[in-house]
């Protein structure tokens, strides 16, 4: 190998490698474009939402020492809840969620993903205890009338009208915890609105009647939109008016 | 072993195109450390711009910054990459050459600890631009961690999209970035501290060509910025670094338990390559011994140890001054200490000056090396490959473990007992075994370092070449035209009886050749 070509070729496997950085630094994932949208879950239910939490008795809390006298702190499980969605009248997600912790004592969380045809989809979710109401309850010392301890039973149906690869959530209102269908939030920290809800422009359009049941408060059952509401832009005050009654 | 014979192939080229010393395939934990200095003049820059609360504006900003924070951040991006490329090639390197196990073991596993985080320092740069990727590598990472039992809410919910991504997590997030180097540091402290003389950057040439490369290419091709993270869409062909993203799909393809399961064999078995790699307890090398005695405590051998392994302590048999101590859990064996013992006092066992004495006086004795012929000795490591050899082109081959552990006096006493000449044959200085055998070898040869090859021996008829273990054909042609250049010498008469001298400073002890005894 002549010198001329030794420091070719040395040019040559150092501008390889140097092009193979390059290369190798941004190069797409593989993979089909999707072909369906996205139905993403996503809340927690605190541990006095979900009822059944049995709360320390007054005399229990006297036991303890003055800086462990939380009135709200559960003692024992929670209850399973039972999570199912329909999209279009068909069961697609059946699931029983159980509280977090070791001792089933953290907030139940939902956390799961239902893929969805393009086009216009009826979705219904719910989302209740597995059992029922519990039958033992102990009303907390700083309840009244121990209104807290029924458990929350969560619902929403609507149309929406997506395209492949397209995400929408199912998600609590963080003012009156009903469950909403609406488009996620996009953004920097800094540009985030307070409340957590912001239109993403995505052009998603949303038609749905979210409402969010409590059994023994009839009240919390209402159906405020009375029809079919269509949101352009995402979702309004209009469909976040299901009531969660503490 | 095939990827042992791959490598030595592919150095052999590295080596005939780029020279030894700026061989990169050698220098590659050391362009690894010039990566991670680049990555830290770079990164500062990027620092002054860089903002929690709007991490994707930020960086569009640095990107819009034509002449200094584009090609900046791509510079500190190829950085990155040429980082783990040399870092993988490093690794594969020290794992074929069989330098995995034994005292090595804390570098090696230090060096997967330097390789794991540094992984993840890289994550969470990605991670910090929130673009798509960005999503992509923190959204499959929540996914297996949402599959231990470790929280007791699912890490990807921070990602669903239900609010905007809080400032707390960008915070996080730019804290790693910014505390994992010092880890980095620590573990690189760790990983070279069993080392003497560490060369820690490539030599002046090879680094300005690495960082000159990267400059020009960050110039000519800025590293694109995908779109922002977008959580309305399901991402696809997101554009990624494949060196630091490349286990993505594989781990998407598979539920999060059997990825765990995947990783979990993979850290296994890295973790345990000390004990699998190493050779039978029969045959590993045991370490160096001294024979207090015949110490005269120049300290030569620790000053020549590349592994510290010796220290200078006070006598135990009463008489004044220092001895050399070898600690057992540092020294790899590798005979170097031998080759800088003049009184011929310490080595591993059986390759001490005296054991070789004895091994060349045999070898003398079996082959009767005439004037005409040349005794090739080679590292048995490398050098051509040729140590398992009695013969290699027309010359006696008289292999060695290490070049650094060969006494001058084995080569003397070939000269002086007949042999035309020697041809030593060593492992690129930056390939040996040893770290330093190569260049110790070379200096007590030629250059009077201590324990050198006495002045009466006849130095037309020594030579020292370098070679790795592929470069066979350009040994071949080293003994050809040594052997060449030796029988044009006037035929040297072999002496009936060879005087060496075994102590640094006197008294001398002698050997005699051909007398059976190897000193006193
Ligand atoms: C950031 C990553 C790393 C850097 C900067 C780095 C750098 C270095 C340097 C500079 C040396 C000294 C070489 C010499 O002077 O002989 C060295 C030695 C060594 N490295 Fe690494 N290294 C890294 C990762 C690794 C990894 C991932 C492994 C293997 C798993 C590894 C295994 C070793 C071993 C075994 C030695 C000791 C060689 C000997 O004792 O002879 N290193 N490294
Ligand atoms: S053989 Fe000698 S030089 Fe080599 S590591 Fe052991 S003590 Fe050090
Ligand atoms: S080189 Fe030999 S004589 Fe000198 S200190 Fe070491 S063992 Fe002792």
């Amino acid at each position: 190998m002549t010198r001329v070509v030794r420091i070719a070729a040395a040019v040559g496997v150092t501008l390889f490698l140097a092009g193979l950085i390059a290369l190798g630094s941004s190069f797409p994932l593989p993979g089909d474009p999707p072909s369906d949208g996205l139905l993403r879950l996503d809340w927690r239910l605190r541990g006095e939402e979900a009822g059944g939490c049995l709360r320390p008795t007054a005399q229990e809390l006297a036991e303890l020492p003055p800086h462990m006298r939380n009135p709200d702190a559960c003692v024992g499980g929670l209850p399973p809840y039972r999570l199912r969605v329909w999209v279009d009248g068909e069961i697609r997600l059946q699931d029983t969620i159980r509280a977090g912790g070791i001792r089933q004592d953290r907030p139940l969380t939902v956390y799961d993903e239902v893929s969805l045809t393009p086009g216009r989809r009826h979705v219904r979710i719910e989302f209740a205890p597995q059992d029922g109401p519990p039958t033992e309850r102990r009303p907390s010392p700083s309840d009244e009338a121990g209104v807290r301890d029924r458990p929350t039973v969560l619902e929403t149906e609507g149309v929406v009208e997506m395209d492949a690869g397209q995400v929408v959530l199912a998600v609590r209102r963080q003012d009156t915890g009903a469950l909403v269908l609406r488009p996620p939030v996009r953004g920097e920290p800094s540009t985030r609105d307070r409340s957590g809800v912001r239109s993403s422009g995505t052009g998603l359009s949303f038609l749905h009647v979210p409402h969010m049941v409590h059994p023994h408060q009839p009240h919390s059952h209402q159906n405020h939109g009375g029809g079919l509401v269509c949101h352009p832009e995402g979702y309004g005050d209009r469909q976040n008016q299901g009531s969660h009654s503490q | 072993m095939l990827p042992r014979r791959a490598l030595a192939r592919l150095d052999a080229w590295f080596d005939k195109l780029y020279g030894w010393k700026y061989n990169p395939l050698y220098q590659s934990g050391t362009i690894a450390v010039l990566m991670l200095v680049v990555l830290i003049v770079t990164g500062l820059y990027l620092l002054l711009y860089y903002r929690i609360g709007a991490p994707y504006a930020s960086v569009v900003r640095i990107q819009d910054q034509v002449w200094a924070g584009r090609w900046i951040r791509a510079l500190h991006r190829y950085a990155s990459d040429a980082a783990v490329l040399a870092i993988g090639v490093h690794a594969v390197r020290m794992f074929l050459r069989g330098r995995s196990w034994g005292p090595r073991t804390l570098a090696w596993l230090s060096g997967l600890a330097l390789l794991g985080l540094f992984f993840f320092l890289a994550v969470t740069g990605f991670v910090m631009v929130w673009d798509v990727q960005g999503r992509l590598l923190a959204m499959e990472g929540a996914r297996l961690l949402d599959a231990l039992p470790i929280f007791s809410e699912p890490v990807s919910r921070a990602f669903s999209g239900e609010r905007a991504m809080p400032a707390a997590f960008f915070f996080l997030n730019y804290f790693l970035h910014i505390a994992l180097p010092l880890g980095v540091a620590l573990f690189l402290y760790l990983h070279v501290s069993r080392l003497a003389r560490v060369k820690l950057l490539p030599p002046r040439k090879l680094t300005w060509t690495v960082v000159g490369v990267l400059v020009l290419v960050a110039i000519v091709r800025p590293a694109p910025l995908p779109p922002e993270a977008d959580p309305s869409v399901i991402a696809h062909q997101v554009p990624v670094d494949w060196f630091f993203a490349f286990w993505v799909p594989v781990t998407q393809a598979l539920p999060a338990g059997a990825a765990w399961l995947l990783a979990g064999v993979l850290t296994a078995i890295l973790v345990t390559t000390p004990l699998w790699s190493r050779p039978r307890a029969t045959e590993r090398p045991e370490p160096s011994t001294l024979e207090e005695r015949q110490c005269t405590g120049c300290t030569q051998c620790s000053v020549d140890c590349p592994y510290e392994a010796i220290t200078m302590v006070s006598r135990s048999d009463g008489r004044a001054g220092l001895v050399a101590s070898v600690d057992p859990d540092l020294c790899v064996s590798c005979g170097i200490c031998a080759g800088s013992c003049a009184p011929m006092s310490i080595g591993p066992p059986g390759r001490t000056g005296r054991d070789q004495l004895q091994r060349v006086r045999r070898f003398l004795d079996e082959w009767e090396p005439r004037a005409d012929r040349v005794v090739l000795i080679p590292c048995s490591r490398g050098a051509g490959d040729v140590g398992h050899l009695d013969e290699f082109e027309g010359a006696l081959v008289y292999p060695v473990e290490c070049i650094g552990s060969l006494h001058t006096s084995v080569v003397e006493f070939l000269v002086r007992g007949g042999a035309g000449g020697v041809l030593v044959a060593a492992c690129p200085e930056r390939d040996c075994w040893n770290r330093e055998g190569t260049k110790w070898a070379r200096q007590r040869l030629f250059e009077d370092r201590e324990a050198e090859l006495q002045e009466r021996v006849d130095r037309a008829r020594v030579a020292f070449v370098e070679a790795g273990a592929g470069e066979r054909g350009s040994l071949a042609a080293h003994v050809r035209e040594f052997t060449t250049a030796i029988r044009r010498l006037i035929p040297p008469e072999p002496e009936s009886s060879v005087e060496i001298d075994l102590d640094c400073d006197r008294p001398p002890a002698s050997s005699v050749l051909g007398s059976g005894e190897a000193g006193p």
